[in-house]
């Protein structure tokens, strides 16, 4: 049988059937049976339109990209939900072009895309490079490139045709600007509750029954009232002591720092030890440096004929022996360093000696300023102090820890070790003594160990700031409890009393507004001098009160209403007038607000649109994995 | 090529079989290609008309609102030309827009009905309902207005229209229902969106 499959195989039959295999293949690309094959799993479908789990994950990232990154904003399903929904109403959109035949020829697409400023050349005009490195850069073809611009121009386009139609006749939008853009003449007068107070009386029996009643107001969490010690590096700075020889050291050592912007001009004469550096050359070399130093010192002025006469560096000798401008740390060979910068403008110096030979060196000028051992010696000492504190900071630390725990049961030597002195704090709960120990939770929770809360131990030091250490001990401690009446029977009935002041507020109040709303008059009342208010501008009155006010029937005016405010006291508001704002607004501030009711008018065009699309549309969506954690 | 026995037989085969529907075979096809010849005719005179409609209005949407002559003349041309394409409504609302700006409302209000009786986008055809009932309404017919608001409508414009109604009933003096009305609208109208901002506000100034 295989025998006569091998015959067949090599038959016209056979290579007709070939030719029907490979054709599609030819036409379409593997890639598409490829591409198909794999990522079945779809969040959504619109209209038959699949979101893939990859892409859903893919805007998930961007979301998460956008929000610097925190990974907790995309796992809250919520805003799972709303990405999910916008990439929809980019499929609807996407199908809706497809439907309605909407269109983008090419030549529309490279007006665009030569015009767009990230393509520009250094010429101002379209730059065919910029655009293939920018597109590379970016992991994109120019066809991917120009297939997603048309997508997004083609949606923009519907939601453009849809949000530039908007418009409402004058008279309409008359309607809503003169109920936006209303001034109402509003004056107030306040009952303030405090002024009732004093007609306010607590029956001392209702103290004590609310205090019955709610006595979980009153719990009181476990306190504990504690002895501390804190020891800082600041506390050792106060006993280190510094010498003038240590500051000049340190100023010496770190000479480069405190130089500032000085450079130093010098020429120099260089007898070399030649290249046997024995101690005959040397001591030959020695004899022909003094000699010349001497002529030197003997005619100062000639120092660069002699220079050029004697110095043996055959870069400088011929300019007289001029080095030009150097700095500290320019990469001179120290001892030349050092001799240069302690010389006076002017002079010369005697024999340096290097590793070169002997130099005569010139100081011939110095430019800039370097800061003088005076200008900086407290500074050097304040930084030596604490230097000094920290590296003694180790041990005394150490010590301090060591004394804390073996002589837990008091405070004291560790104290007196260290010249502090032991301080007692008030009543403190858990969270109490955690937020005065700078949020450290360790010491606090120390502190209620049963070690050192019941058998009265010290607790161990702890470092609650940098290079800080405490140490604390229960002096005493309560247990949770329910505050006793005497304690808190004053602040209940001022509670009280003000609930009582508030009450009659409330009823006078109410009274008065009954007479004003019936036309009669209340003599008693104070009224604020009215105020022509609008909602966004409230003036001097509270948004709350001017709320208020625009909500009020205003057929027949003056009209009246009440509001209680926050602090139990009764306001009456009266509005005496109402006026059109629109009317005194000036033509450009019309012209502006008109502009932005039909803004607000076309995104609700365009927001209903999309409603319809998706209610005529087919949506399915698959909440599992809506819901689920990515998976990439 | 020599063919051996079995592969003879099959060829004959063959050539007893073309013999037989060999006609009916080449008609099918000729049938089959015309169709496909057509098809592909009427889909190029399609993309035609939408990217020649496309290109027109987009030098529409670039137009301002006050030059009234060429939106005039580039919008009648859409909507005489590509009639049938997705463009037309939308020109014909722009159309309109610019027509009552230039205080033209009988040809505004041509074109609104115009949009209302062609194309087949009911979002559209709502929006000119709208529009068209605004324009009724600031010419104080109002029954008429209403009328045509209670006409068959795209649902998702529902809010839109109970605003507007809203609007027609507090001309009317009927406070009462514009109430009803602008609480209809509030249920309805885009949460997030602040065109909501004043039909509270419109409501607000009834008397709450």
């Amino acid at each position: 049988m295989l025998e006569a499959i091998r015959s067949r195989s090599q038959g016209w039959i056979a290579k007709v059937i070939l030719v029907l295999i490979t054709v599609p293949f030819a036409l379409f690309g593997v890639d598409s049976y490829l591409r198909n094959a794999g990522s079945k799993a779809t969040v959504a479908e619109v209209n038959g339109n699949a979101i893939s789990v990859q892409e859903f994950n893919k805007s998930l990232q961007d979301a998460r990209t956008q929000q610097k990154d925190d990974p907790n904003f995309i796992q809250n399903p919520e805003v799972r939900r709303s990405i999910l929904d916008k990439m929809i109403t980019q499929r609807l959109l996407q199908s809706e072009v497809k439907r309605g035949g909407y269109l983008v020829t090419d030549e529309q697409l490279s007006n665009l895309i030569v015009t767009m400023p990230e393509f520009q050349g250094k010429d101002g005009t379209f730059s065919q490079d910029a655009y293939d490195k920018l597109l590379a850069a970016n992991g994109m073809t120019p066809r991917g490139f120009e297939a997603m611009m048309r997508r997004d121009l083609l949606v923009q386009q519907l939601r453009d045709g849809i949000v530039s139609t908007a418009f409402t006749p004058d008279a309409l939008v008359d309607v809503a600007l003169r109920a936006k853009h209303q001034l109402r003449e509003v004056s107030v007068a306040t009952l303030q509750s405090d002024s009732f107070s004093d007609l306010a009386k607590v029956d001392p029996a209702d103290v004590k029954a609310y205090y019955d009643k709610h006595q979980d107001e009153f719990r009181r969490p476990e306190q504990v009232r504690m002895q501390f010690l804190v020891l800082s590096v600041n506390n050792l700075i106060l006993t280190t002591t510094v010498t003038d020889d240590e500051i000049k050291d340190f100023y010496q050592q770190n000479a480069n720092k405190y130089q500032g912007d000085e450079s130093r001009r010098a020429s120099h004469i260089l007898i070399a030890f030649g290249s046997q550096k024995d101690a005959a050359s040397k001591a030959a070399a020695k004899k022909k440096a003094l000699e010349v130093l001497a002529e030197v010192k003997k005619s100062p002025g000639k120092f660069a004929e002699l220079a050029k006469k004697y110095s043996q560096d055959p870069g400088s000798a011929d300019k007289g022996g001029d080095l030009g401008f150097s700095k500290r740390g320019d990469g001179m060979v120290k001892p030349f360093e050092d001799a240069l910068f302690a010389m006076s403008p002017g002079s010369v110096s005697d024999l340096v000696e290097t590793e070169f030979g002997y130099h005569i060196i010139k100081l011939s000028e110095v430019k800039g300023t370097a800061q003088t051992y005076d200008q900086v010696r407290n500074q050097i000492r304040g930084e030596l102090m604490s230097q000094k504190a920290l590296s003694k900071f180790a041990d005394v630390a150490e010590a301090f820890s060591n004394t804390v725990y073996e002589q837990s049961a008091s405070l004291e030597p560790a104290a007196k070790a260290n010249h502090l002195e032991v301080q007692t704090s008030g009543w403190l709960s858990r969270d109490d003594v955690a937020s005065f120990f700078k949020n450290n939770d360790k010491l606090a929770t120390l502190v209620f160990s049963d070690e050192v809360l019941k058998n009265k131990r010290n607790t161990e030091a702890v470092e609650i700031a940098p290079n800080t250490l405490a140490a604390a001990r229960v002096v005493e401690s309560r247990p949770p409890s329910i505050k006793p009446f005497d304690e808190v029977k004053a602040d209940i009935e001022a509670a009280l009393k003000k609930q009582q002041a508030a009450k009659l507020a409330l009823q006078k109040g109410e009274k008065s507004l009954e007479i004003l709303k019936q036309g009669g008059s209340v003599s008693d009342l104070s009224w604020s001098s009215p105020l022509s208010v609008e909602r966004s501008n409230a003036q001097s009155i509270s948004t709350s009160v001017v709320l208020k006010a625009f909500q009020m029937d205003t057929s027949k005016l003056p009209a009246y209403a009440g509001s209680v405010a926050l602090d139990g006291s009764y306001v009456l508001i009266k509005v005496s007038a109402v006026e059109d704002g629109v009317k005194s607004m000036n033509a450009e501030d019309k012209k502006a607000t008109i502009a932005r009711y039909n803004g607000a008018l076309g995104s609700e065009y365009f927001l209903a649109y999309v409603k319809s699309l998706r209610n005529r549309a087919k949506i399915t969506i698959n909440n599992s994995l809506l819901g689920s954690k990515d998976t990439n | 090529m020599a063919y051996d026995l079995e592969e003879q037989e099959q060829l004959e085969e063959l050539k007893a079989w073309w013999k037989r529907y060999g006609n009916t075979v080449q008609w099918a096809l000729l049938v089959a290609l015309t169709i496909a010849a057509g098809f592909q005719g009427w889909k190029y005179y399609q993309y035609r008309q939408n990217s020649q409609a496309s290109m027109l209005y987009e030098s529409l949407q670039r137009l301002s609102v006050a030059d009234t002559k060429s939106v005039r003349a580039v919008s009648a041309q859409i909507m005489d030309k590509y009639g049938d394409t997705s463009y037309a409504p939308r020109a014909a609302l722009l159309a309109a827009q610019t027509n009552y700006v230039a205080k033209d409302r009988k040809s505004a209000i041509a074109q609104l009905e115009w949009v209302m009786t062609h194309g087949s986008d009911e979002a559209l055809q709502t929006i000119a309902m709208l529009q068209l009932a605004g324009l009724k309404t600031e010419d104080k017919q109002y029954d008429a207005a209403l009328k045509l608001l209670g006409t068959k409508h795209d649902p998702a414009f529902d809010g839109l229209v109970a605003d507007m109604q809203g609007d027609i009933l507090v001309a009317q003096g009927k406070t009462a229902e514009a109430k009803k009305a602008y609480q209809d609208a509030l249920g309805k109208l885009d949460e997030k969106n602040s065109f909501r901002k004043y039909t509270e506000q419109k409501l607000d100034g009834l008397g709450s």
